[in-house]
């Protein structure tokens, strides 16, 4: 039955498409976050659906699209080299078959990324793409948030997120880190919207949307998504008119909502300060020393999952008993084949110092050219330009959240956070070109012209 | 049974939200915006310099 909706679905936003073109774009976004192909198991997972509907958004581009004045970012740029160079890393990997299972998902982020911006012509499908981000992540963030308060989650790994399938979005700590970032993006929409304008249902669903993706890091025990809460927190703090106040009062609740937390949450997170005593984190800590030392030997980077050669070996240090009678104890854990679980040196290792280059620019590019633009806009000052400034911070927070959040998570690669790049670059993109249609004035403008006849 | 109810709810608001995108206009062509009041670049007027309102109380 499920599956069947699935494709009716799928096949009324396709005919759509052929109404409006710039659908079909929004439902590859679709299909690459909500993945209906993997919540079904009839039809839709035997087609190649995610590249059917790329071809159709692309040739939709091609044929239907005004392509007058296209512009075309620097970070684009940067995108076609990270893809350039990710291809060649691929074919040198130290593990070929494994690393070309992971380019084989990787190429279609970055084309996708880099062919998105094109698209975004409009500034009703700036926000339509938005829009779709967060309506396609809260299919999974309302299971997750509602879970969560029936049950106070299952415990890393544990909580089911429509399919027991621990990877793309559906892992604890992805989903954790993308429900944050993604809440100055739903606070935007929730404000300057116009396909959902707002009114108290908006608000309504919005703030409950923004309730759930707070419950999310608490369902999956994930403590990245602790991290990226405080980090939201701090960041908000920008913009509230009576600081002090607002401080006072997140702090009070979160102080108010500690009792609420269930016994296993709280554990699990207090050992965010432990990290000598827990293996998860000891792991990481030696991972990334490992992963140093193999790029003093291979600059290049070992390609896609190249972790998989670590042997790491370290020792976890914990105190028994208190005062006089404190027992230390020590246990040694040799592990291998460990992930990065840091998104920096997750690029580090595979892709070495170029890669890591080349992402840190397209990801910090990002938060400087958010900060460019609402700093010229809010120069502007104009009346029909009020829903930039909100907008492109919304898109800076999100980032800076993801850049917290992912150096503890391994998703270098991860397609939502690349859409939001390409959001932003197209944003960018839009507004440069709306700027020089504004200021644009003929030489000799028709009431100043001498008459000549 | 939450799994349905999170997939009708986004759904459902997916397809009103792709259903009015179909008819806007402004999907895929804009107005030009409106000019700006001072141009930018050489041969545009200048702005003239705020005059200090002068009361007489």
């Amino acid at each position: 039955m499920r599956d069947l909706a699935f494709v009716a679905f799928l096949a009324a936003f396709l005919a759509l498409g052929f109404k409006r073109p710039f659908l079909f774009v929004l439902a590859y976004a679709y299909i690459d976050i909500v993945a209906p192909q993997r919540l079904s198991y009839w039809m839709l997972n035997a087609v190649p659906i995610s590249l059917i509907v790329f071809g159709l958004a692309f040739l939709g581009w091609l044929i239907a699209d005004d392509k007058k004045d296209m512009r075309v970012s620097f970070r684009q740029g940067v995108m076609l080299l990270l893809f350039l160079w990710c291809a060649y890393t691929t074919r040198t990997a130290d593990f070929p078959i494994d690393a070309q299972g992971k380019w084989e998902w990787v190429w279609k982020a970055l084309v996708f990324a880099m062919f998105l911006p094109l698209t975004l012509r409009t500034k009703l499908r700036i926000e339509a793409l938005g829009l779709m981000m967060v309506l396609c992540a809260s299919s999974i963030i309302i299971t997750g948030g509602i879970k969560t308060l029936a049950s106070g989650g299952g415990g890393y790994g544990v909580m089911q997120l429509l399919i027991s399938d621990n990877s793309g979005l559906y892992e604890g700590s992805i989903i954790s880190t993308v429900a944050i970032c993604i809440i100055p993006l739903i606070l935007w929409l929730a404000n300057y919207g116009t396909v959902f304008p707002p009114d108290w249902r908006v608000k309504t669903f919005a703030y409950a949307l923004i309730f759930a993706c707070l419950l999310i890091p608490i369902g999956t025990q994930a403590r990245t998504g602790l991290v990226c809460i405080g980090v939201l927190g701090v960041l908000m703090l920008r913009f509230v008119r009576y600081r002090f106040l607002y401080a006072g009062v997140a702090a009070a609740l979160a102080v108010a909502a500690v009792p609420f937390l269930p016994q296993s949450y709280t554990n699990r997170m207090a050992t965010i300060g432990e990290y000598k005593a827990d293996q998860s984190a000891s792991t990481r800590v030696a991972v990334w020393a490992w992963t140093w030392k193999y790029v003093q030997q291979n600059p290049g980077g070992g390609g896609f999952e190249a972790y998989l050669q670590n042997r790491v070996k370290f020792d976890t240090v914990a105190a028994k008993g208190d005062g006089p009678n404190t027992l230390i104890e020590k246990n040694e854990i040799v592990d291998k084949g460990r992930a990065y679980h840091s998104s920096y040196f997750e690029m580090l290792g595979e892709q070495g110092f170029f890669g890591l280059l080349l992402w840190l620019v397209i990801h910090f590019g990002g938060i400087v050219r958010m900060e460019v633009i609402q700093r010229i806009h809010r120069k502007r000052d104009r009346e029909d330009e009020k829903w930039v400034v909100p907008l492109a911070l919304a898109l800076q927070n999100g980032q800076i959240i993801f850049m917290v959040g992912s150096a503890f998570v391994g998703i270098a690669f991860q397609p939502f956070v690349y859409m939001l790049i390409a959001m932003q670059i197209g944003l960018d993109t839009y507004l440069a070109r709306r700027r020089k249609e504004a200021a644009f004035r003929p030489l000799i403008d028709g009431k100043a012209a001498p008459k000549l006849a | 049974m939450v799994d349905n109810f999170a997939i009708a709810i986004s759904h459902l608001l997916i397809a009103v939200a792709a259903w009015r995108l179909v008819w806007r206009a402004d999907l895929d062509k804009e107005d030009p915006p409106e000019k700006d009041k001072l141009g930018s670049g050489f041969f545009q007027p200048k702005p003239r310099p705020r005059q200090q309102e002068r009361s007489d109380a």
